[in-house]
C-alpha cells in the first residue's frame, strides 16, 4: 500500500514551484545585461560570463521540466510553496510583523521597535501566555538595548525608550 | 634553516603566562562568532582602540587568540539553529543541524569543538615549524589560478547538492551573478543596483547571510512546534555528559580525518582571499568523495562536521601566513591585524622573522596556546547550548528573526541592509522550499567579487585573451581536478544505479 502511494507519488512530482527561482535568476539576468549592455568589456565580461551561464542552466532545467510533463511523471502544481495551508497565514504575519519592524525603527527606535515586533510575531505564531509574551519580549528588548545601544554605541535610531534611558544615565 | 629550541620554549613559557588576555579573548571570539552579523574583522576594528593602545605583542596574541575562537564559534548556531555565525560555518550546517534535529545536538557541537581545536592546533604547530617554505605557496598563486580555484568552489556546489546538480548549479550562479552587483572595478559604473545606492560597494554579505539561513529556516521552521524530530526529541530532553564523551570518542576515531581537512584549510588559507567558507566546503567534498558511505552526508553524520569546521580552523593559521612573511593579509582580520602591525611601526616580511622572531613566531605560539585554553572554557558548554534545540519554535522564530534583522544593521548602520535580508530570506524560503541549496547561492554570493577581481586581472595581463586560463600548469591541473570533481559523482550514481538493476 505505502509502496504503491509512493510509486504514485513520485509519479506526480508538483515541480511548478521548482520553477520560481529559475524565473527570478532568468528575470535578474536580463536586468543585469540591461544596465551593462553600453560598458567596456572589462565593467561587462564578468557578468555576461556568468549571465549565459546561468541562461543555459535553466534552458537545460527548463528542457528536463517540460520532458517530465510531457511523460506525465510532473505536474506544474505550487504544492511544494503552499503546503501545509494552517501555516501561511501565520508565516504571511511574520513577514508582514518584519515589514513593520523596519517601517516603524526610526519612529519608535531600536528598544520600544524591538518590544513590540516580539510581542507581534509571538502572538501570531500563537503564543496565548502574557507573563511568557511579555518577559521574552523585554528580554530580548533589553538585550537589544544593552548590546547595540549601551555597549556597541551603534547608530540604531533613538525612540522614547533611548532618550528616557540617556536622561537617566546620562 | 636551524630551529633555536630557547626561543621556542620561552615563547610557549611567555603564552602560556598570557592567559589573562588569551582566556578573555577566546569567550568574547566564541560569543562574537556564534552571532550572526559579527565576525573577527568587524570585532578587532570596534576593539581598535583598545589593541593600538596595549603593547604589540599582547595586541597581537589578543587579537589571534579572538579570531581563533570566532571560527569555532560560527559552529555553535549553525549547528543548534542552521544559522552559521561565519561563512566559514556554511558547510557545518548541513550535518551538524541534522545531528541537532536527530536530538545529537551535544554530540555535533563536541565534535565541532574538538576537530576546530585538533585543527587549529595542528595546523598552528605545523605553520610554526614550516613557515619558510609554506611561505613560497602563495607565491604560486597567481590571478589564474585563483579563477580556477572560484571555479572549482562553485562546483563543489553542485557536487553538494547532488541530489540535484542542475539545482545546486543554477543556485551557484544566481548567487554569483548576485554576488557581481555593484560598481565595477575600472570605471565604477553601477551594475544591477535596482537605483539603490547602498548596493554601490555590492550586496553585504552579512544580510545576505542572515536572509538566506536565518529568515528562511525562521519561516520554514513555525511549520512544526520544535524544530526536533519525533525521535529527536525523545533523545534531546535527557542531556548526559556521557554525550560529551560520545562526542569526543568520535572525535578521537577520526584524528586522521581531522587532521587533513585541516591541512587543506591550511592551504587555501595561505592563498589571500580564497577564506574559510571555501576551505570548508572543500574539505566537505573531498570527505565525501573519499566516504565509504557519501550517500549518508547530509543526514546528520559527524564527520560532516569534522571536516568542515577543521578546515575553517585550519585557515586560521594559513591566512597570517602571507601577512607575516610577506605583508599581504590572507583575509580581512588578517588586515585588521595589520593595520595594528603598522601603526606600531613593524615591517612585515622576511626580515621579521629575524629581527622579530618573538613577534612573528609568537603570534603562531599564542595561537597553539588559546586552542589549548579553549578546550577547558569551551568543551563543557556544549552540554548547556544543546538545549535550546528544545525551545518551541513559537518563541524560537522570533528570537531568531528579531536578533538577526537586527544584526544585520550592524556592520554597515544602514536600515536598508534589515529590509535587504528580508528579501533575501524571502528567496531562502523559496530555495529551501522546491530543492535550491540556500548555501550555493550564499557561496556564489561570497565569490562573487573575487571571482571578478581575479578574472579581471588575468584577462587584463592577457589584453582580454580568454586562453589566459589554460596558461599555467597549476591552473590546468585543477582545471581538470574541477571537471573530475563533477563526472565522479555522476559516474557512481550511474554505477550504483547500474547494480540496483542488475
Amino acid at each position: 500500500m505505502t509502496a504503491d502511494s509512493d510509486k504514485e507519488k513520485a509519479k506526480h512530482q508538483s515541480i511548478g514551484a521548482d520553477l520560481v527561482i529559475p524565473a527570478m535568476a532568468v528575470a535578474f539576468t536580463f536586468y543585469y545585461f540591461g544596465t551593462i549592455w553600453d560598458l567596456g568589456w572589462e565593467a561587462k565580461s564578468n557578468g555576461l560570463a556568468i549571465g549565459v551561464t546561468l541562461l543555459l542552466l535553466i534552458g537545460i532545467f527548463l528542457i528536463r521540466t517540460v520532458l517530465q510533463l510531457k511523460r506525465g511523471e510532473a505536474t506544474l502544481s505550487l504544492e511544494k510553496l503552499i503546503k501545509p495551508r494552517e501555516s501561511q497565514g501565520r508565516r504571511l504575519g511574520l513577514i508582514m510583523a518584519i515589514i513593520g519592524f523596519i517601517a516603524v525603527l526610526p519612529w519608535l527606535g531600536l528598544t520600544l521597535a524591538i518590544f513590540c515586533f516580539m510581542c507581534a510575531t509571538m502572538l501570531v505564531l500563537g503564543v496565548r501566555k502574557p507573563i511568557a509574551l511579555l518577559a521574552t519580549a523585554l528580554c530580548v528588548a533589553a538585550g537589544a538595548y544593552l548590546g547595540f545601544i549601551a555597549i556597541l554605541n551603534t547608530r540604531f535610531p533613538h525612540g522614547p525608550v533611548e532618550n528616557l534611558l540617556a536622561r537617566i544615565f546620562g | 634553516m636551524g630551529w633555536d629550541f630557547n626561543l621556542l620554549y620561552n615563547l610557549i613559557s611567555t603564552a602560556f603566562g598570557w592567559w589573562y588576555i588569551i582566556i578573555p579573548a577566546v569567550i568574547l571570539g566564541t560569543l562574537v562568532g556564534a552571532v550572526p552579523g559579527f565576525n573577527a574583522a568587524n570585532t578587532l576594528i570596534l576593539l581598535l582602540p583598545l589593541t593600538l593602545s596595549m603593547k604589540i605583542e599582547l595586541a597581537m596574541v589578543f587579537m589571534a587568540s579572538l579570531y581563533c575562537a570566532t571560527q569555532l564559534g560560527g559552529g555553535i548556531p549553525a549547528i543548534l539553529v542552521n544559522i552559521p555565525g561565519t561563512g566559514g560555518a556554511a558547510a557545518t550546517t548541513l550535518d551538524g543541524y541534522m545531528m541537532a534535529k536527530n536530538g545529537k545536538a551535544q554530540q555535533a557541537l563536541v565534535c565541532c569543538f574538538a576537530s576546530s581545536v585538533l585543527g587549529g592546533l595542528i595546523t598552528s604547530i605545523v605553520v610554526v615549524l614550516a613557515m619558510p617554505y609554506l611561505v613560497q605557496m602563495s607565491f604560486y598563486i597567481r590571478s589564474v589560478e585563483m579563477v580556477v580555484v572560484m571555479l572549482f568552489g562553485l562546483t563543489l556546489i553542485a557536487v553538494i547538492a547532488a541530489q540535484d546538480m542542475l539545482k545546486g548549479l543554477i543556485a551557484g550562479f544566481f548567487g554569483l551573478l548576485i554576488g557581481a552587483i555593484g560598481a565595477d572595478q575600472i570605471y565604477s559604473t553601477p551594475r544591477a543596483t535596482f537605483g539603490f545606492l547602498e548596493l554601490y560597494e555590492g550586496v553585504p554579505l552579512v544580510p545576505a547571510l542572515i536572509g538566506l539561513f536565518a529568515i528562511s529556516e525562521a519561516l520554514a521552521m513555525i511549520d512544526k512546534p520544535t524544530i526536533l524530530t519525533e525521535e529527536g526529541k525523545a533523545r534531546a530532553v535527557t542531556v548526559r555528559w556521557a554525550d560529551t564523551i560520545e562526542g569526543l570518542v568520535i572525535s578521537a576515531r577520526h584524528w586522521w580525518l581531522i587532521t587533513w581537512t585541516a591541512f587543506v584549510g591550511l592551504i587555501i588559507g595561505i592563498i589571500p582571499g580564497a577564506g574559510a567558507s571555501i576551505a570548508a566546503f572543500v574539505a566537505y567534498q573531498q570527505t565525501r568523495t573519499f566516504s565509504k558511505h557519501p550517500e549518508l552526508f547530509g543526514t546528520g553524520i559527524p564527520e560532516g562536521v569534522l571536516a568542515p569546521e577543521s578546515s575553517n580552523n585550519g585557515v586560521t593559521s594559513g591566512s597570517l601566513v602571507p601577512l607575516m612573511a610577506i605583508g599581504v593579509p590572507g583575509g580581512s582580520t588578517a588586515a585588521v591585524m595589520m593595520v595594528v602591525l603598522q601603526y606600531q611601526g613593524i615591517v612585515l616580511g622576511p626580515r621579521l622573522f629575524i629581527q622579530n622572531p618573538e613577534l612573528a613566531y609568537g603570534v603562531f605560539i599564542s595561537m597553539v596556546v588559546a586552542y589549548i585554553f579553549m578546550i577547558p572554557t569551551i568543551l563543557p558548554l556544549a552540554r548547556y547550548l544543546s538545549r535550546v534545540t528544545l525551545i518551541p519554535t513559537q518563541y524560537l522564530a522570533p528570537l531568531i528573526i528579531g536578533f538577526t534583522t537586527v544584526g544585520s544593521f550592524a556592520p554597515r548602520e544602514y536600515i536598508f541592509d534589515m529590509g535587504l535580508a528580508l528579501v533575501f530570506g524571502i528567496i531562502g524560503y523559496i530555495a529551501r522550499r522546491t530543492g535550491y541549496h540556500v548555501t550555493a547561492i550564499l557561496i556564489g554570493i561570497i565569490l562573487g567579487p573575487i571571482f571578478e577581481r581575479y578574472l579581471m586581472r588575468a584577462l587584463r595581463i592577457s589584453q582580454g585573451d580568454i586562453s589566459v586560463l589554460f596558461s599555467s600548469t597549476i591552473g590546468n591541473v585543477l582545471w581538470v581536478l574541477l571537471v573530475l570533481s563533477l563526472l565522479l559523482p555522476y559516474l557512481r550514481q550511474r554505477r550504483m544505479r547500474k547494480t540496483t538493476a542488475g
